[in-house]
């Protein structure tokens, strides 16, 4: 393929010359930045009156779990939040609104939290609990047990969890990690962002050709079929997987240069406790950033191909963004285990944590893959198998009518 | 240097474009005439491999359209088409230079000389959106050039032009035929008349005529009306 | 039976007529009023129009049946691409270049666009009309809020649609008003885990003025429309 390079700087051209690319970057570069800032914005308001701003909020719950970082969640810090939370009446309408809560309570409120999240427990129950770590644990376990019951799960893939799970560390320690878990809140967002850009950007490569009617002069040419077809495929990866790298360098630095960059290590079972690969919080947000990345040629080349395949920048738009809307709208019950598994790890609805951390495994041959070992797989290989079919489209492309 | 087109038949749905056109063309300027839906657009169509024939075979020096190594010699001007409005005349005519194979170095250098060739050397760094219709159909015509085609399709080349650019761009077309193949259809009789060693015709998807024009008595445009039957309606 | 259609308008040819022109020319024709002018374009009213219209109310029809909650963010999401409709209705003539062909019509290209435009913002008011009981539907937000989380995202897709096909031209334009419509409706859609202050009752006041400026703003679009429809009107003369 002759001039590959040459072609493929001009497809180049052809894409970036467009204003339509620069206003959705700024638009998406302004959503980032509200997303990852959004929780410090407003107010809370009880009854209609102001009790704190967000950011108030914020700043001092930051101090709180900072002073709790570096700590195990074992019996002594089990045993100081019960006493803190042992201060706060229960004869409120809002227990959070009281002084006690505010001096004794708050502090712990991060670890109450977690302890709510592994047993259900609520404030009164707390209150009554006679603290103790294995206890603890042990209802986590139990938790996670009914949580792949109720999926369901089967057998090998339960097997699969109790084994990855005896292989974290116990009893978990907690770090101040606020940077990596807006991170991952930030995911979802990104996420339909990155589709939104592609769909945006690329919906017209390949329908523009037609509706310029310039195919005749790129078909009648000698590098008129093959390497104008992948010339123009590469670019339009090269432009997704670019926007998808920038968002992701972007929210990145955002959330560990305000949040902060400390927590990296911290398993990622104190935060995301329905999980049980041993991974931290940042090898987590590596990951899933990771498959944006990947989702973003899978997203590239449908659209691209759809293009070819309709010869519309308007058609190709609307198929596209109406995926992105169902995959934010539909969800299927995971009692249909197949069809909601496919679902769900289908682009337009994986990209969120709690689909990348996801307890459904891929069992082939007895082993047990997690959908962030398949999912870049299959999308690379699917990118491929779609690439090569919109050759065969481009190729047969006849032009006529008009 | 031969084009053969043998049998060459385009058949839509129930509307036969093309009909069963067979014809050998050696050097030179060949002039297509013909009606609106006369088929010449469908037959250029497919003489550059754009369209499939229903039937029939279009091979040029042994090659068939259907190679790369036939595109490799074909230089064609549709009758309508677009630019990218953010390229340049350079950027354009460099674009399809490496998509006919040219190597940089080389394109470079014909890129300047077509742009110099139609005129256009003062504004090679305009953005195409700020052409005038003429001057983009002058780039129209360097670009398929860029190659030194063997063989030249041009589909309705001279629209756009003015007088001073249509003379300018017959003295090309008469120049261009000495060493290559150049077919170039038209409604403009007298577009033809000058500079075509021959004249085809079509009609209803069929060849009508082929031959020299000046083998017949009196001026071409009403030889073209006669064969067409526009004579006597007009009568 | 077609076969035999064919055959008998071979065989009985029908003769020339005669004076054809002069007889058409004597008639004289009924001018047509306006309310039959103004029925007689929701006929060149795209299918698609209707579909999406049908489609934004079986989505949310389907949404209150099936998905858990209210259906008020669901709507308020799919309300920018009911305001795709009329921008694209407004932009149709220029993306298939029937500007002064339109414009030199009896009825003038002005008219035509405004008949369109008011068929289809009665029948998408209607259409917000019968959403909003469903929007409203086991929701907390007071009628207002939610009216104004209906109307506002519709009324910021209008303006910014209306201002792009007035100011360029073509498929490219057709294109960016599909962009911004997605756009400001998936936005809405993260908006609710994003934002959500924004949803809070003290935020009302903001809606308000912004639904407000939003359609002063739509109503200086169309002034602005109607005053290039006049320079084409005078270009063309």
């Amino acid at each position: 393929m002759r001039n590959l390079g040459t072609i493929y700087k001009y497809e180049m051209k052809k894409l970036t010359g467009k204003k339509l690319l620069w206003v959705t970057a700024f638009l998406c570069v302004a959503a980032i930045v509200i997303t990852v800032f959004a929780g410090l914005i407003g107010t809370y308001y009880v009854d209609g009156k102001p009790i704190e701003s967000n950011y108030e909020a914020y700043r001092k719950d930051q101090a709180y779990r900072k002073n709790l970082s570096g700590r195990y969640i074992a019996q002594e810090l089990l045993q100081e939040t019960v006493d803190g939370y042992s201060h706060v009446p229960t004869n409120v309408a809002r227990y959070s609104l009281t002084e006690e809560y505010e001096t004794y309570a708050r502090p712990y409120s991060e670890i109450f939290n977690l302890i709510r999240s592994w047993t259900g427990m609520d404030l009164a129950s707390l209150q009554n609990w006679e603290p103790n770590e294995a206890a603890l644990y042990e209802a986590r376990a139990q938790r996670l047990e009914n949580n792949w019951q109720s999926i369901p799960l089967t057998d090998t893939e339960k097997e699969f969890w109790r084994n990855k799970e005896s292989q974290i560390d116990t009893p978990l320690i907690y770090d101040y990690h606020e940077g990596y878990e807006n991170m991952l809140n930030c995911f979802l967002t990104v996420g339909v962002l990155m589709l939104l850009f592609v769909a945006i950007c690329l919906s017209n490569l390949f329908a523009d050709e037609h509706s310029r009617r310039t195919d005749q002069l790129v078909l009648s040419s000698i590098g008129g079929k093959a390497p104008v077809y992948w010339a123009k495929i590469l670019a339009g990866v090269t432009v997704s997987v670019a926007a998808a790298t920038i968002m992701t360098l972007m929210t990145m630095s955002l959330n560990l240069g305000y949040y902060g960059a400390e927590g990296f290590e911290m398993p990622f079972q104190s935060c995301f406790s329905t999980y049980s690969y041993p991974i931290t919080i940042g090898q987590a947000c590596l990951i899933a950033y990771g498959i944006l990345i990947v989702a973003s040629i899978l997203a590239a080349v449908f659209v691209m191909v759809i293009s070819e395949l309709f010869r519309s920048g308007i058609v190709t738009l609307a198929i596209s963004a109406g995926l992105i809307i169902l995959g934010n709208v539909i969800m299927i019950p995971t009692q249909y285990r197949v069809i909601a598994q496919i679902w769900d790890w289908s682009p337009m609805a994986y990209l969120s944590p709690w689909n990348v951390f996801d307890p459904r495994t891929l069992t082939l041959f007895g082993q047990c893959f997690t959908s962030w070992q398949v999912v870049p797989v299959v999308y690379i290989l699917l990118s491929v198998v779609l690439a090569v079919a919109g050759k065969y489209i481009y190729q047969r492309y006849q032009i006529s009518g008009r | 240097m031969e084009l053969v087109i043998d049998r060459v038949s385009k058949q839509y749905k129930n509307k036969i474009a093309v009909d069963h056109i067979s014809i050998k063309l050696q050097k030179g300027v060949y002039g297509l005439l013909g009606a609106n839906g006369a088929g010449k657009t469908t037959l250029m169509r497919m003489l550059c491999g754009i369209l499939k024939p229903t039937s029939g075979t279009i091979t040029f020096d042994g090659i068939d359209v259907s190679e790369e190594q036939y595109r490799a010699v074909l230089g064609y001007l549709p009758q309508d088409f677009g630019y990218y409005p953010e390229f340049t005349a350079m950027d354009f005519l460099l674009y399809f230079a490496a998509l006919k194979g040219i190597p940089k170095v080389q394109a470079k250098r014909k890129a300047n000389e077509l742009l110099a060739l139609v005129s256009l050397d003062d504004v090679g760094r305009k953005k195409i959106k700020t052409f005038s219709g003429g001057m983009k159909q002058r780039l129209g015509i360097a670009q398929a050039l860029l190659n030194d085609p063997k063989l030249v399709i041009l589909d309705e080349p001279t629209a756009g032009l003015d007088p001073k650019e249509r003379v300018r761009f017959r003295n090309l077309i008469e120049s261009l035929g000495k060493d290559s193949i150049v077919l170039l259809s038209t409604h403009i009789v007298s577009d033809i008349e000058h500079i075509a060693d021959q004249v085809l015709m079509m009609k209803d998807g069929q060849l009508i005529f082929q031959g020299k024009y000046d083998n017949q008595n009196g001026d071409l445009e009403e030889f073209y009306l006669s064969q067409f039957g526009e004579v006597d309606d007009h009568a | 039976m077609d076969k035999w259609k064919d055959e008998l308008k071979q065989a009985f040819e029908a003769p020339q007529p005669v004076r054809k022109r002069n007889f058409l020319r004597q008639l004289d024709l009924p001018r047509m009023p306006v309310h039959e002018f103004l029925f007689s374009q929701i006929g060149y009213i795209r299918k698609w129009v209707w579909c999406v219209s049908a489609l934004v109310f079986v989505v949310s029809i389907l949404g209150l049946a099936f998905l858990p909650g209210t259906v008020l963010w669901l709507i308020s999401g799919l309300t920018p691409l009911l305001a795709l409709t009329i921008i694209s209705e407004s932009g149709r003539s220029e993306l298939y270049k029937m500007v002064e062909l339109e414009m030199a019509a009896r009825f003038s290209l002005r008219s035509v666009t405004f008949a369109r435009l008011a068929i289809l913002g009665l029948m998408d008011l209607l259409l917000l009309g019968v959403l909003f009981p469903i929007g409203l539907w086991n929701d907390t937000a007071a009628p207002l809020a939610a009216a104004l989380y209906m109307i506002t995202p519709f009324l910021l897709t209008t303006f910014i649609g209306l201002y792009i096909v007035r100011k360029f031209r073509g498929q490219e334009a057709m294109y960016a008003c599909v962009g911004i419509s997605v756009g400001i409706s998936i936005s809405l859609f993260l908006s609710h885990n994003i934002i959500p202050f924004i949803y809070q009752e003290q935020c009302l006041t903001a809606w308000m003025i912004t639904a407000l400026v939003l359609l002063f703003g739509n109503g200086k679009q169309c002034v602005a429309m109607i005053k290039k429809t006049e320079e084409f009107a005078w270009n063309l003369s």
